[in-house]
């Protein structure tokens, strides 16, 4: 005895779907039909699925008759063969909609009656449930029964559950403007105390080399949006210029994949003042005149390049667009002495979705726990990859 | 030269049917600027999304669903006559092979791989929808 599963918030349809091999399954429902029209001889290949049926030849009819068995579910089908009319299909179906015990019963049109026109009339004001050829396609009007039925219990029933999104609604996550305001006093408070460096740096760069003091490079932050992220200039200008030519000489063609890493040891490109600056974090230090304009946060996740960032690989890496990056990912702990195996730059920890494996971070995600439980999409960094 | 933008009342109609946020957000912020956009998380609030408001113009679908799941909502819509008139797109998790055999059965018009190029998928929105130039955003 089939029993309907009325009980789980998100029900399975798969044993009730029109499946590709339609068999022919003698159900031992009490279900009943309503057939309207004049052909119902054409009926007799699954009248056997069927307890009882009802015929009636014209609408009228069939809506006093619904009329009659009104406090019993009588009738879960409803069959249309007739000739369409606008104007007492309009009235059976009001009708029926002030029935409750038929709100889960489908109607179904026979398609042979309707011409084009009509078809797409039936279709944009959503006259039936389903059109049908009654010829034709009644092997598995069993299951698309079932199927329309159970769609029509679980709206019913989840009804609080429909959520229908019509702008991008994942931009304000938890304790958004909690986290915002912190920002603003943290940034501001920290350019003051650091404004000395500043200018110090900004000489220093400047009487090194010819050029800006700031380098400029463009990120993926929160929500997709692309923003200018600043950094001190530590290499010449012109610098993009000179890797191309490194990159033309390379005897091995790439064969168009993604660009490679090329960060040599002792990149002639760099400048003095640039190395102390890379080795130190300093160059970073402009990236908090973006947390004061809302592209970056002070804890989070590094700010991907664009290259990066167009290849979206699993829902969780994607999740991270939703919070906005943060400082933290990208500073590394001040390192001045040679590079060991743990604190080299490979390929690897840079690409690897921004889980920047070093001490400062963790020190900063234990200090700020109220901070980083903010974040609440998996934007808290790990150790390794 | 800028795309032009069409008024409002004017724009087609897309809905998408994806289990995860950030694919929604995605859609969402690329197609909004041209067309409405309706998203949804799953096949019951899609089939009450199609019962109660106007037919889509296009159905941007995730064939693994919770509730509907390996391609069942996607049988469903091609087969019923109701809703087989709607092109249909696919974004899916399963290998590509199995993607392709799915969307020539279903006749999806156009199917991606996660991870996908939004740009890809915008042109290809515009060649269904509107097909000319005008519209495409470079």
């Amino acid at each position: 005895m089939h029993t309907l599963k009325t009980t789980n918030t998100f029900p399975t349809f798969k044993y009730y779907s029109i499946s590709d091999n339609p068999l022919k399954v003698v159900h031992n429902w009490d279900r009943s039909y309503l057939y309207i029209g004049n052909n119902e001889s054409d009926f007799t290949a699954f009248k056997t699925d069927f307890k009882s049926g009802f015929s009636k030849e014209n609408l009228e009819k069939g809506i006093q008759f619904l009329n009659q068995c009104k406090g019993e579910q009588k009738v879960s089908v409803i069959f249309i063969d007739l000739p369409f009319c606008y104007t007492s299909l309009h009235v059976f179906l009001s009708e029926k909609e002030k029935m409750m015990e038929l709100a889960n019963v489908p109607v179904i049109l026979n398609i042979r009656n309707l011409t084009p026109e009509e078809i797409s009339f039936v279709r944009r004001k959503k006259m039936a449930d389903e059109m049908v050829d009654f010829k034709v396609e009644m092997d598995s009007i069993n299951e698309r029964i079932e199927f329309l039925r159970l769609i029509s219990i679980s709206i019913a029933e989840n009804q609080s559950n429909i959520k229908i999104e019509n702008k991008p609604s994942a931009v304000y996550p938890d304790r958004f403007f909690l986290k915002r305001t912190m920002d603003i006093f943290l940034s501001i408070f920290l350019i003051v105390v650091f404004s000395p460096l500043f200018v110090l740096i900004a000489f220093a760069i400047k009487l090194e080399s010819r050029g800006p003091v700031f380098y400029n490079s463009y990120r993926a932050g929160r929500g997709f949006k692309i923003f200018k992220l600043y950094h001190f200039r530590t290499m010449k200008v012109g610098a993009d210029r000179m890797l191309n030519s490194f990159l033309k000489l390379n005897k091995f063609n790439n064969f168009g994949h993604a660009p490679v890493f090329l960060s040599p040891e002792n990149d002639p490109r760099i400048t003095r003042v640039g190395h102390f600056l890379s080795k130190s974090g300093l160059n970073k230090l402009p990236s908090l005149i973006n947390v004061l304009n809302g592209n970056l946060t002070l804890v989070g996740k590094d700010p991907l390049h664009l290259y990066e960032a167009a290849s979206l690989k699993n829902n969780d890496s994607a999740d991270r667009f939703i919070m906005a990056s943060g400082l933290s990912g990208m500073w590394k702990f001040p390192r001045f002495k040679s590079d060991t195996s743990a604190n080299k730059e490979n390929s690897k920890t840079v690409l690897a979705e921004g889980k920047t494996s070093n001490a400062f971070t963790e020190f900063l995600s234990k200090i700020s726990t109220p901070l980083s439980s903010m974040q609440s999409y998996n934007t808290t960094s790990t150790k390794g990859s | 030269m800028l795309p032009l933008l069409i008024p409002k009342k004017m724009r087609k109609e897309i809905l998408v049917i994806d289990d995860s946020k950030a694919i929604r957000f995605v859609l969402q912020t690329i197609l909004r600027k041209h067309y409405k956009v309706t998203s949804v998380a799953d096949g019951v609030s899609a089939m009450y999304c199609l019962r109660k408001n106007n037919l889509p113009d296009l159905i941007i679908i995730n064939p693994d669903l919770r509730d509907f799941q390996d391609w069942e909502l996607i049988r469903y819509l091609h087969n019923s006559h109701l809703y087989s008139s709607i092109p249909l797109m696919v974004i899916s998790n399963q290998s590509e092979e199995q993607t392709r055999l799915n969307a020539i059965k279903y006749q999806v018009v156009d199917f991606f791989q996660k991870p996908f190029n939004p740009l890809n998928l915008l042109e290809s929105v515009d060649n269904v929808l509107v097909g000319t130039a005008v519209h495409k955003v470079y």
